[in-house]
Parts: structure tokens; sequence; C-alpha cells
């Protein structure tokens, strides 16, 4: 089916972050992926939703196996700089306006982009996303600083055992295929810069911000995410103006790997 | 300045930059007021802001350079780097950014309403914070070279002392320190010019010390025994950027002890203390020179042990060596400074007389030949008597050679051996 091959599309930055397009009519739906996994991680949902719509697909440098040529560290020191990447791909592209799917880290980036250019998002939804994944008084993040930073010692002390641990905590049991999928990227990350890249995601707080967020935004929260914990969705289900919040029945971080069905059902019924 | 004061390196000045920069966010409507240095393309590195708690990594991306800094102005049609945005708790309305003339640096104000300053005010004040970078730098490389010069100072493997021109600054390592023994509580360039002064005359240097005050530019190199030790000291002018008295040393007494050891090793015979038969001749060419040049007498005296090698077979190795050593202590205690005493080989003994004639050489001889038959040589299991043949040879006419005088020496021991042995004979003076 023509709408289901993706292409590669764009001029430099898309390049850089790899961008592909599936679908060629319908509104825009831009997919950003969490760290540890890269665009492949949307295989089960975006081919279905380009039916209807273009489908932009592309890998966050520093956070996805690869690392585009043109990497530069500097850039991606703060989230903010993500941030700058996907309003300069809108541009490049040419999407005055999208939808944005943002899973993890990418649900923050998201948000710093439409509060930078609300105009050009009509609605965020944000999958398994938090603000701060460390603990702080009044506010549960999942983590204590010690445990992060014991987790980002043991990342860079044995990364290819961190990852072993790593992947079966944020997938669920018995779900083989879809760890395998997660488990095979994160091998083939540089240690170094995803040891940066962690430390720049579990380290971050991006709390006093979310007030500024005007754009419509649908929470998505798997039950049992060991990364972020239900008072997180809580938290932005308060703190975001404009946001409602949807449970999927699924365990672990990746829902839209592990439970691609509920993930989808729940986007058809708020994006068409 | 004091050097010594100033080796512990300062941090940096609390940044006047930090009070500007609080100033210019203390007006209201401003939000975050931040120093970005260019770093190198898109890149800039956040020197300074205000609110920095909010993280937004150390490094912004300003992409395309050339439309930043703006000029005052609203941001409604601006992309600006997100991070502003984050730092600022929501997007600012307004933004001025400036150049710091003649840095590398900018200054960037972000406001959430249009302010009540005026263009021409964000400049005076990027304006100060130039002049305030200026001296900044100049101080703080100032610094780092006086730091480098004093860490390059202390890490020099040899004793090292500079004293600058006016005598108002000095530098000195801890191995000079310890050289000139000084104190730890004598810094003073005073002090340390007067160890300087002592070190040049305890060693008889007056004459050097003379030089030094009268030409200041002299370069001199000089040996100085110093509290047991043997310095090589050089010390010279130096006027590079630095103007002053450079003064090193380097420790040759160990040098200087193994040149020794090196010289008697290879000039001595190794049994009897007596020069080796190399060193002799060396010896035998210099004196001879000095001798023909001054006119004056020179002897020499071939003296041989006779029946050596029955003594050897009779009484062993130990005791011939035992009979050596006996004989070459008896000629030895007889003889001048000047005389010049050799193993020459085997049982065979040579002696260069400077300033002795035939005749003196003679008596001499006859002194030797006495002094070892008057006393047997104690070997243990018998007290050996020994007797010598001797010939004597001095020099005769300008034109007499070492071969020459050694010859008629020779041919005088031999005819002393064929005379009997145990007697003296001169060689003939024609």
């Amino acid at each position: 089916m023509l709408s289901s091959v993706e292409r590669p599309i764009g001029g430099k930055l898309a390049a850089h972050l790899r961008a592909t397009m599936l679908g060629t009519v319908g509104e825009h739906i831009v997919f950003s992926h969490g760290f540890g996994t890269d665009q492949a991680a949307w295989s089960q949902i975006a081919p279905p939703l380009s039916l209807g719509a273009r489908c932009v697909l592309f890998d966050l440098p520093g956070a996805s196996p690869v690392l585009p040529v043109s990497f530069d560290e500097r850039r991606y020191r703060s989230i903010a700089g993500y941030a700058d990447d996907l309003l300069n791909l809108l541009d490049e592209l040419e999407i005055s306006r999208c939808t944005y799917v943002g899973h993890s880290v990418s649900g923050m980036v998201g948000v710093l982009a439409a509060i930078e250019a609300p105009e050009r998002f009509s609605k965020l939804v944000l999958l398994n996303a938090s603000p701060r994944y460390i603990n702080c008084p009044g506010y549960v993040g999942g983590f204590e600083t010690g445990e992060i930073d014991a987790l980002l010692e043991a990342m860079s002390s044995n990364y290819q055992a961190w990852v072993a641990g790593f992947s079966s905590l944020v997938m669920p049991a018995g779900l083989p295929s879809a760890l395998a999928d997660f488990s095979a990227g994160l091998p083939s990350m540089r240690p170094d810069v995803s040891t940066r890249i962690a430390r720049m995601i579990f380290q971050g707080d991006t709390r006093h911000i979310l007030p500024q967020l005007k754009v419509p935004t649908l929470l998505l929260q798997s039950r049992e995410d060991v990364a972020v914990p239900p008072e997180v969705a809580a938290y932005l289900l308060a703190k975001i103006p404009a946001a409602e919040l949807k449970w999927i029945d699924a365990a672990g971080h990746l829902p839209h790997m592990s439970a691609p069905d509920q993930v989808l059902e729940v986007l058809r019924g708020h994006l068409y | 300045m004091d050097i010594f004061t100033s080796i512990t390196p300062t941090p940096p000045a609390p940044g006047p930059m930090r009070s500007v920069l609080q100033m210019l966010k203390a007006i209201e409507g401003v939000e975050v007021a931040i120093l970005l240095a260019h770093v190198d393309g898109p890149f800039f590195e956040i020197v300074e802001a205000t609110g920095a708690s909010k993280i937004v990594g150390s490094c912004i991306a300003l992409a395309p350079e050339g439309t930043f800094p703006p000029a005052g102005r609203s941001t409604s049609d601006l992309r600006m780097p997100t991070a502003f945005t984050l730092m600022s708790d929501k997007r600012p309305s307004w933004i001025g950014a400036k150049q710091l003339t003649g840095t590398g640096l900018r200054l960037v104000a972000l406001c959430s309403q249009n302010p009540p300053f005026l263009e021409s005010q964000l400049e005076a004040v990027a304006a100060t914070m130039a002049e305030l970078d200026r001296h900044g730098a100049k101080s703080e490389l100032e610094r780092l070279q006086q730091d480098r010069i004093s860490a390059l100072i202390r890490s020099l493997p040899v004793p090292f002392v500079f004293v600058d021109a006016p005598a108002t600054d000095a530098l000195i390592n801890a191995d000079a320190r310890a050289l000139l023994k000084l104190s730890p509580t004598e810094v003073g360039v005073e002090q340390i010019a007067s160890a300087l002064r002592h070190l040049i005359q305890s060693q008889g240097n007056a004459a050097l010390h003379h030089q030094l005050a009268a030409d200041p530019r002299a370069t001199a190199i000089f040996y100085a025994h110093h509290y047991g030790r043997t310095y090589k000291v050089d010390t010279q002018w130096i006027d590079d950027g630095l103007e002053g008295r450079i003064w090193t040393f380097h420790d040759i007494s160990e040098e200087r002890r193994l040149e020794e050891e090196l010289r008697v090793l290879a000039s001595t015979d190794h049994l009897t203390g007596a020069l080796n038969r190399r060193a002799f001749q060396l010896a035998f060419k210099s004196e001879i020179a000095r001798c023909r040049r001054y006119g004056v007498p020179l002897s020499l005296i071939m003296l041989d042990l006779d029946h050596f090698k029955r003594v050897n077979d009779t009484y062993g190795h130990q005791a011939g060596d035992a009979v050596l050593r006996e004989a070459s202590n008896l000629i030895r205690s007889s003889l001048r400074d000047s005389d010049i005493f050799c193993r020459f080989g085997g049982e065979e003994f040579a002696l260069l007389l400077p300033h002795t004639g035939m005749d003196e050489g003679t008596v001499l001889a006859e002194r030797l030949r006495y002094a070892i038959a008057e006393k047997p040589v104690d070997v243990g299991s018998a007290m050996v008597p020994i007797t010598t043949s001797v010939g004597i040879a001095d020099l005769l006419s300008p034109t007499d050679s070492i071969d020459t005088m050694m010859r008629r020496a020779d041919e005088a021991l031999y005819a002393a051996k064929a005379g009997g042995r145990n007697q003296t004979v001169s060689a003939s003076q024609g």
C-alpha cells in the first residue's frame, strides 16, 4: 500500500534527524520517540494511522541507537535543544500545524516547543512523560537522588550490564518480542553519549514551565511504569491547563510497543 | 608584589559581571539577564545568568548565526532558542541582545513585557560589561602568567633563583632554598641576595663578586663548595621581557667524586698503589718537558727485586704480593711529594726524580737498596730477606728523550744484575 511506504523527506535538518513520512493525505502527526529507542518504536502505531494522516517520524540524536554524522553533543545539553530541532524541522518541512505524539523525554520536548510556538500545534499527546524524575518535597518523581546517581553510575561503568537490567525494568514481563526490539537498540548506542543524555533527562526539571502550555494535551500513561509513577501523570494533569488523562491498561514504560492496540485505539478516538 | 605570597593562585574575582546582570534583572519587566560567550559555529556557552537554577544545559545553539543578536524587539515573529523560554518560565515577549565590543560575549535581556528602558540603555550596560571584561581578562591573564612562571620554577629540576633588575623581587624554588640554607621565614629578596653573596665570598670568589658588581650584565660560571657539596654555578643576566639575573646550580659532587675515583683507578697499580705504567709514561712526558724547559736536572731510577721468582715459588703468590707491597711502602716512604713512583711491571719499579741529578739520585737509590735489604718481609711462615738491583740514569742534554733515558737506566740495571745483584749502577754520562 502506497501510504505505508516510508519516504525520506526534507532538507538538511530532516536528514540529520533521519526524518521520514508515512501517508500522503490528511493532517500531520509528528511522532517523537523516547530515550533508548528510535523511530522504529512507532512501527505498530504510525502505519495504521498513515491511512488518514501524514505521519512524520524521526530519530532523536543521542537518544537513539545510531548517531547522526553531524552530531554535536553541545546542541543537546538541554532538552531545549531537542525542542529547537523540532520547531526547525516543522519549518523545514513547511508543516504549519500538527498533532504531536511524544514518548517519555519527547513528551517534555513537545511541551517546550508548544509553549514556544503554540500556533504550530493543534494537540499534544504525551506518552508516559515526566517533567522530573527525582522526588522532592511535595512532588513524587519516582526516584531518590541516590537512585538516579546509582543508575547513571552503573550506566557509565558497565554499559552492557546496565542495558540488560534497564531493558527488563522498563518492559513488562511476558513480552519478549517487544523487549527484544528495545534492548536491541540500547547496546548499539555510544555509552559516553547515551550516559550524558540520560543524565540530562533524569536530572532535568521542567515543572515550572507546565502552566505555560496552552495547547490541548492528551496524557497517556501505562500502569506499573518503573520510570514514571502514577503520581507524575496526576501532577501533569493538574499543572497543564488543558489536559486530559487516559490510562493504558498495560505494564511498563513503553506501551506503544507492548500494548500498541490500546494506544492506537485511544489515538484514533482523539485524532480524527 | 611578593612572589612568595602570590604563588597561591587566587580564584577569579567573583563576577562583577554577575552584579551587573542582577542590576539589569532588577529593572521591572526584565525576566532573565544572560551573558553568553561565543564558542564556535552556532554554539554559545552560558557564562552567567540570573535565575540559573532553571536547568538549560551549559550551551545554547543559536541558528542561524547571522540573525542574532536581534535589536531589542518584540518576539512575536521571532524564533528564539527554546532555552530562553525555559529560563524565563514563559515565552519572553521582548528580547534585547547586544554584542560586547571587543569580546566574544553577548548580553541578552529577556523581558515579559516591553521594558521601560531604551535600546541605548541596554547598549550602555553592554559597554560597561565590555569594560569589566577587559579589566577582568587583563588581570586574569597577568595572574595566569605569574602562576605559570611560578609553577614552572617550582618544578624545575635544578635549584633556580631569579633576582629582578632593581633587586626588589626574587623568584626561588625549594631546591635553591635548601641549597642556600634559607629558613622558611627568609623570603625577602634581601635575604636571598645575601645568601648568594655569602655563597660567592665563602668560596674565595671575591673577585667574581667584584666582577658581577662592576658589570651587572656579566655572565659567569664558577664552582662553589658549599656545605660539603660541589656546585657548578651558572649566572647570567637576562633581559627578555623580564630583566634581572638568573642563577642555576648543578650539584656536581657525585660527578667530581666519580671522576676522582676513575682517575685513581685508571692511573694506579691495584696491588701497590704505585702509578701504573701508562700513568707513569704521561707523568714522565710532562716532567721531562718541564725539566728541559727550566734546565733543571731529572733522574730516573729503575729498581728490580732480586730473585723474586724464587720468593713466589717457595712461599706462594700471596707471599710474593706481600713482598711487593712491603717494598713499595718502603720506597714510597723515602720519596718526596714531587717524586713519581711507578710499578713498571712484575717486580720492577721506576722512580722519576725531578730537580735531582745523578749524584743525589744515586744517594737515594742506595738508601732505598739498604732500607729494603735491612728489613726482611714477614710472609707469615718466614721472614724473607729481599735485595734489589738498581740502575739509574739522568737527563743529559736537551735532546735526551724518554726512550733514551729509559734505555740507559735499563742498561745500568742490567749491569747491576750482571754484576751480582744487590747493587746500584749509574748509567754512563757520555
